[in-house]
């Protein structure tokens, strides 16, 4: 095999592993805003080239201006995404100096796309129509914490594990949509029209689980006043913490159209626009399990359901988008192409606590060689955290930048091979996870005066639960990569 | 027969007279009637359109569908026209690209005023149409230079050429080649023509030590209860009282990632009629599209205006404005109306004001003037006024209050007229709207009455700043008149009215101690040097009663050969006569400046009453106002830590005397002394004696290799018992640079300080937790920096540069000049950046960064958020910082 198909293919297979994102937004998933390498590496704009097949998510009018008759487009992506959570330490003088990370958690997610569109060019017409499949929102996330108590750390040995708490979030809304366009050429100008039909199918699965560890178990078992529980005063040395287990389940299916229009003016110049309308999705087999259970001992108690998820799950709708987007193509030593972009993405449809927010995102791609590109970019995604304090209910606005870059190779006349990574960060406040007094033991043991599991109390952690006056700082950076393929007829 | 050859000789002959394709010309469809392939003509067509046009036909080979053969075959049928670019702008921009990159570099120092020289860059004045002051505002032209050559003018001679110019007796060839780009001869470069100018720059929020220190001093601090009861509390209150958001970082949630936005819109049409607008979102506010239409416009800038020399008996310069404008006379001693302060600011060289009133589209808000204004030049005057109605932020001063049910309301005094009571003006580091403001003011005074507490000495937030809340109207002016060339004698003065505002600062130091220090206990932080804050103006006291502050200047110039000696009196009215000279605070330069061709000699005298408290000052100095008091050193002992942001972004200069020496000599070709000086100086306040010196030596033993030392001393003499006695700082640099090739610049740098003070007496203590915890018992404490630097230019488009560095500095700041911004660094820690310049196109310009920087903020002991004070097993020795930044700039130059 050729060498440069070997390269490829290695770039491709190290891009197959994952793809996901935050916790916070287990509810109302991320945005996948492109699912190609090349638009990926320029900011993820794209809604005026019709540079890809896959570009028809982007636009459904750029399908028209591919220029050539058939072409299929495979896409495989990752995701690596970093959080962090901390605390807040004072100093000596009681500033507010950083904040300490407790807890820090990276996974993969890995997913993949496709499209194919095929023109026909009449006189000065073209006729399009495409077929494409992709992720557009993930739900995906996982976090990982450990509960443990301070004792025997200064003797240089781990301190003892008390629980494990976990959260794994998983499922996508995948679009599996046909799209038709229509171009004009009219020598000096070129304009196109496109509209897209879309089926949206997907699952959303969330699970949230404490469980305490053998050794927890197994001091509250050997506990000395364990067997003054009122439940178990006839069998004592029983297991008395209980795990906690919440599960939301849902499927979401919907419609969603999309149009867009491009027009260009001698070579150099394209504007573009595209118009999602609001698209309500339906929520169907919504399972909802929320309770407590003491292992081993089989009692089950159920609680209701918590007040963010009842204000939350059961209604689910994407907002409507506008984009507008400017590409020129300048005469450059390096042969260039600029796209500029501008997204107004009505959240306030969605929840009246949301404010409409404006999306930028700029690429660019100087062609190094005629097979060789370099391509950079840098998009702003702003997005919206739900918070209920205290019965009232608001949301936090959370800015993620992103800076990409990428490359591509011709190894033929008609495959194109594109690669694209990106890096976005973001930096907010948000409440802890598992609040701190699930883990003070007195309260499962008839609140008895000292700790089972906190030994060194005095000299440890108090445990009461932190509210918004000593919030988690939470660190968040994904680094995506994706890998296309492109064959051209 | 021959009619039938002659007809054949004519038919070979017409591919010879036949017109070649024109390959920087031709039409797709003529370049498809080449004996090529389709595609092949298409590539050419291609190559044209994006990538250059046709130097030659050789040029063709560099597409690589066409090989030799091919062009072999196809080069008697096709020529190349040269291109010429005919857009004037364009070549203008081409010839003066290298100063715009410059220009645009030195923008973090130079607010606002890169635009007046870009512009001037761009349509040149004409160096026989323009007036004395025009010469003296250009960059790095001195008197001497603007007097040699006006003197040239004044005997009738007229500039003809560049070497006309260079060849002026008296302008030295800094003068000359920092002039010359700037003036035009017989015919301006570029006609006259619309320009626009565009400018989005998206910037994630530097790292700001000081500011950031101040948002995070806690209102409640642990002892709080300790001192009220006597004993340890239980953990449970502990943990209450240590609530992050007992602190404005933590109320305002100032972890979030945040970024401002920047929109800047100049248009022009020559140098006569200018208008532009500006809209800056800084962190943490909210962006354009949020914000109200009123807003928009009250805190955006914008203006509109003309300017021409016109006849209007005799040659006439007339420029008028309205919107928001920058003035600027003499010294800066009477107006200057920046928001930043730039320390050393000699008005020479690089730390240039441009005198009289230029448009202001800079991120000034609280000393911007937004009004009219209106200036008039002749060769022996010069004439302005201005007219400005703004509001301004100020700290107020807050009245507690309890009603009947016993719930404490906190509002802006009012005095008997009805006027808020203001303290002074401020420049807020984070602009948080009032309502934001008095929420959070209300929370923390709520927390600090907490029942059961023994109450501080002043026991809630008594002064705090709030946004646009005084409305001032300026109206000033200045008179010049000049009876020889390169001498003048000026009048400046200005008269600020507050209409709902009565400034009031307490008349003892007892009064004004007790209204800003929280605790008694902290009573002893108030060192001599904070009677600064006593020297701040007051509209209403026993002897004058008034809605005004007034200011009046002298201003004066006079250039003797290759000598000028200028200077600037200064006198704020207020408790003597505004006619009367000497009476009131005062505050004067003089300066004497000598050139020579590869020297040049500066020498400045300057002294500033403590009581010349004039907003508006922007004169030379070494500290900001308030450096060193209370406001600065002890935030943690203030009623309101927000007030430190009155020193952190003052652009007055603080109360001194001193005298300053500055040069810079050539040697030859090899030896350089650069920009070198001494200053000694005293602060009037506390009567500290200091003496700093800086000089730099060049060795260039060849164009593409620099090498560079450099050396700073600065000693501090306090004569305050309560500090101590001297200090002294030295800095040692060498520093290497290179031209490795056409394309690459490297450059590397290592610095070595150390500061020098006598040991506390603290040393002896011994040295465990809570007990003697501070790195600053050391008598010496030491730094190091190390920086490599690389510059990689692609092509004329596409450069890359970017910095990678390592320090270490116990305390010792260190500093570093990025791109085009500074950035201090403590503590140990490295950093890298790179930024990607990139011409897109003829009039789109884009500019990326990202910076990376690990380091240690603090070598404090921290404690944990819940756990009880004195508990000292939870203590950990430092923290450790990551950030991120990206700034993002975009510029259309139409």
């Amino acid at each position: 095999m050729n060498k440069r198909y070997i390269f490829c293919l290695s770039l491709l297979l190290a891009a197959f592993s994952l793809f996901s994102y935050s916790l916070t937004d287990s509810v109302f998933g991320n945005r996948i805003l492109s699912y190609d390498a090349r638009s990926l590496a320029m900011g993820n704009t794209g809604i005026t080239n019709g540079a890809r097949p896959m570009y028809s998510q982007l636009n459904p009018a750029v399908t028209a201006s591919l220029g050539s008759k058939l072409a299929m487009e495979f896409s495989f992506g990752s995701t690596q995404l970093e959080e962090t959570r901390s605390l807040p330490f004072f100093n000596q003088f009681d500033n507010y100096v950083e904040d300490e990370v407790y807890a820090a958690n990276t996974h993969g997610y890995a997913d993949y796309a496709g499209a194919i569109t095929s023109s026909l060019k009449y006189g000065r017409s073209t006729y399009a129509v495409g077929l494409d499949f992709m992720p557009i929102v993930d739900f995906g996330g996982k976090y990982r914490e450990e509960i443990r108590n301070s004792s025997n750390s200064d003797l240089d040995t781990y301190p003892n594990l008390i629980a494990r708490n976990a959260i794994t979030n998983k499922g996508k809304l995948n679009s599996g949509g046909i799209n038709i366009a229509y171009m004009i050429d009219l020598d000096k100008a070129k304009f196109s029209l496109g509209l897209k039909y879309a089926s949206l199918i997907g699952t959303n699965d969330q699970s949230t689980t404490i469980r305490w560890t053998q050794w927890a178990i197994d001091q509250a078992i050997n506990a000395p006043n364990n067997w003054n529980q009122t439940t178990n005063t006839a069998d004592p040395g029983h297991n008395i913490l209980p795990d906690y287990t919440k599960t939301v389940s849902r499927d979401l299916y919907g419609t969603q159209m999309q149009a867009g229009f491009t027009a260009q003016y001698l070579d150099r110049v394209i504007i573009g626009f595209k118009y999602t309308p609001k698209t309500d999705i339906t929520v169907s087999n919504l399972k909802y399990e929320n309770y407590q259970e003491i292992f081993g001992e089989g009692q089950r108690n159920d609680l209701p359901m918590t007040a963010e998820d009842s204000l939350l799950i059961k209604d689910y709708s994407l907002p409507t988008s506008l984009k507008f987007g400017f590409s020129y193509t300048p005469r450059n030593i390096f042969r260039t192409v600029f796209n500029a972009e501008v997204e107004v993405v009505e959240w306030k449809q969605t929840n009246k606590f949301f404010d409409n927010v404006v999306n930028y995102s700029v690429g660019l791609e100087h062609g190094i060689n005629e097979r060789f590109p370099l391509r950079m970019g840098f998009n702003t995604e702003t997005t919206f955290q739900t918070i209920i304090d205290n019965h009232y209910f608001y949301a936090n606005k959370i800015m993620t930048p992103t800076i990409s870059a990428g490359t591509g190779y011709a190894m033929s006349s008609k495959v194109y091979f594109d690669f694209g990574i990106a890096y976005s960060f973001r930096n907010f406040e948000a409440l802890d996870l598992f609040k701190d007094t699930y883990y003070n033991d007195k309260q499962y043991n008839e609140n008895a005066s000292n700790y089972l599991l906190w030994p060194n109390s005095s000299h440890s952690i108090v445990l009461t639960n932190r509210g918004w006056e000593n919030p988690d700082s939470v660190k968040e950076s994904f680094v995506k990569v994706l890998a296309s393929i492109t064959y051209t007829w | 027969m021959k009619k039938f050859l002659f007809l054949f000789l004519c038919m070979l002959a017409i591919p010879l007279f036949a017109a070649k394709v024109d390959l920087n010309k031709a039409t797709m469809a003529e370049l498809k009637t080449l004996p090529i392939t389709e595609q092949q003509a298409k590539d050419i067509y291609d190559y044209r359109q994006n990538i250059a046009y046709f130097e030659d036909i050789y040029d063709l080979r560099k597409i690589s569908s066409i090989d030799q053969m091919t062009m072999e075959k196809i080069r008697s049928l096709i020529t190349v026209s040269h291109y010429i670019e005919t857009d004037d702008s364009v070549l203008r921009r081409q010839q003066i690209g290298y100063l715009l990159q410059r220009m645009d570099a030195n923008e973090g120092s130079q607010e606002g005023m890169s635009d007046v020289w870009e512009d001037f860059l761009m349509t040149p004045q004409n160096a026989n149409g323009m007036f004395f002051n025009d010469y003296l505002s250009l960059p790095n032209v001195s008197p001497v230079d603007a007097y040699a050559v006006m003197k040239r003018r004044a005997q009738g001679d007229t500039l003809a050429d560049q070497r006309d110019l260079k060849n002026s007796p008296g302008l030295s060839y800094y003068g000359y080649s920092n002039m010359k780009n700037y003036v035009y001869y017989k015919e301006p470069p570029i006609k006259d023509r619309l320009f626009v100018d565009y400018q989005l720059k998206y910037q994630s929020i530097p790292y700001e030590d000081d500011p950031q220190a101040m948002y995070k001093l806690p209102l409640i601090p642990q002892t709080y209860g300790i001192v009220a009861s006597g004993t340890v509390l239980p953990d449970s209150v502990m943990a209450e009282t240590n609530k992050k958001e007992n602190c404005y970082w933590g109320y305002f949630h100032m972890d979030k990632y945040e970024a401002s936005v920047l929109n800047k819109l100049r248009v022009r049409y020559g140098s006569n009629f200018k208008a532009g607008a500006l809209y800056d979102s800084p962190a943490g506010s909210k962006d354009m599209f949020d914000t109200e239409q009123t807003d928009l416009i009250k805190d955006g800038k914008f203006y509109a205006g003309y300017e021409n020399t016109v006849d209007l008996f005799g040659l006439t310069g007339l420029k008028a404005y309205l919107g928001n404008y920058r003035v600027s006379y003499g010294e800066g001693l009477t107006m200057d109306n920046t928001d930043y302060y730039t320390s050393r600011n000699t008005g020479y060289g690089f730390t240039k004001r441009i005198l009289g009133i230029t448009p202001d589209l800079s991120r000034t808000q609280e000393y911007s003037m937004r009004g009219g204004a209106l200036e008039l030049k002749k060769t022996w005057m010069e004439a302005s006024l201005f007219y400005s109605r703004d509001k301004k932020d100020a700290v107020v001063y807050l009245n507690q209050t309890v009603d009947s049910l016993g719930v404490h309301h906190y509002s802006p005094v009012k005095d008997a007229d009805g006027n808020y009571q203001v303290f002074g003006y401020i420049t807020p580091t984070r602009s948080f709207d009032n309502e934001s403001l008095e929420k959070a003011e209300s929370f923390f005074n709520q927390e600090l009455q907490t029942p059961g507490y023994i109450p501080w000495a002043k026991d809630y937030i008594n002064l705090a700043p709030r946004h646009d809340i005084l409305t001032e109207t300026v109206t000033g002016g200045h008179l010049s008149l000049s009876p020889f060339t390169g001498t003048h004698v000026g009048f400046s003065t200005y008269t600020s009215v507050y209409d709902n505002a009565d400034f009031y600062v307490p008349s003892t130091i007892d009064s004004l101690k007790q209204m800003l220090i929280r605790d008694s206990y902290n009573y002893k932080y108030w060192k001599i040097a904070s009677s600064e804050i006593k020297g701040l103006y007051s509209t209403k006291t026993s002897k004058y009663n008034r809605d005004y502050r007034r200011v009046i200047g002298f201003d004066w110039m006079s250039v003797i050969k290759n000598t000028s000696i200028q200077g600037e009196y200064s006198e704020l009215t207020v408790d003597g006569k505004d006619t009367k000279l000497g009476d009131d605070p005062k505050a004067f330069v003089i300066t004497s400046y000598t050139q020579f061709d590869n020297l040049y000699l500066l020498s400045l005298f300057r002294n500033y009453d403590v009581g010349f408290d004039n907003p508006y000052s922007r004169g030379f100095s070494e500290h900001q106002k308030f450096t060193d008091t209370v406001l600065e050193d002890y935030g943690y002992t203030l009623t309101n830590p927000l007030l430190s942001d009155m020193v952190y972004n003052s652009a007055q200069a603080q109360a001194e005397r001193g005298l300053y020496f500055e040069t810079r000599y050539r040697f030859n070709s090899y030896f350089t002394l650069g920009r070198t000086y001494m200053d000694i100086w005293e602060r009037l306040t506390d009567r500290r004696k200091s003496i700093r010196f800086q000089g730099d030596l060049d060795y260039r033993p060849f164009y593409q290799l620099s090498l560079r030392a450099k050396y700073k001393k600065q000693i501090n003499r306090y004569d305050e018992t309560m500090d101590r006695a001297v200090s002294k700082t030295d800095e040692y640099t060498i520093s290497t640079a290179m031209f490795l090739s056409a394309r690459d610049y490297m450059s590397f740098e290592y610095r070595y300080n150390t500061v020098w003070g006598p040991p506390y007496l603290s040393i002896t203590n011994p040295g465990q937790a809570m007990a003697n915890n501070q790195a600053s018992g050391s008598t010496q404490m030491t730094g190091d920096f190390i920086a490599m630097n690389y510059d990689h230019n692609f092509n004329d488009d596409l450069s890359i540069t970017g910095s990678v560095l390592y320090w270490n500095g116990h305390g010792i700041s260190h500093w570093d000049w990025e791109d085009t911004e500074i950035d201090f660094m403590g503590l140990k820690g490295m950093k890298y950046w790179f930024t990607i310049q990139d011409q897109i196109a003829t009039n789109l310009f884009m500019s990326f960064k990202y910076k990376y920087k690990e380091y240690q903020t603090q070598e404090e002991f921290i404690r944990n958020y819940n756990l009880p004070y004195g508990t000292q097993d939870n203590y950990f020795p430092r923290v450790e910082r990551v950030e991120n930044e990206i700034r993002f700039q975009l510029d259309w130059k139409f």
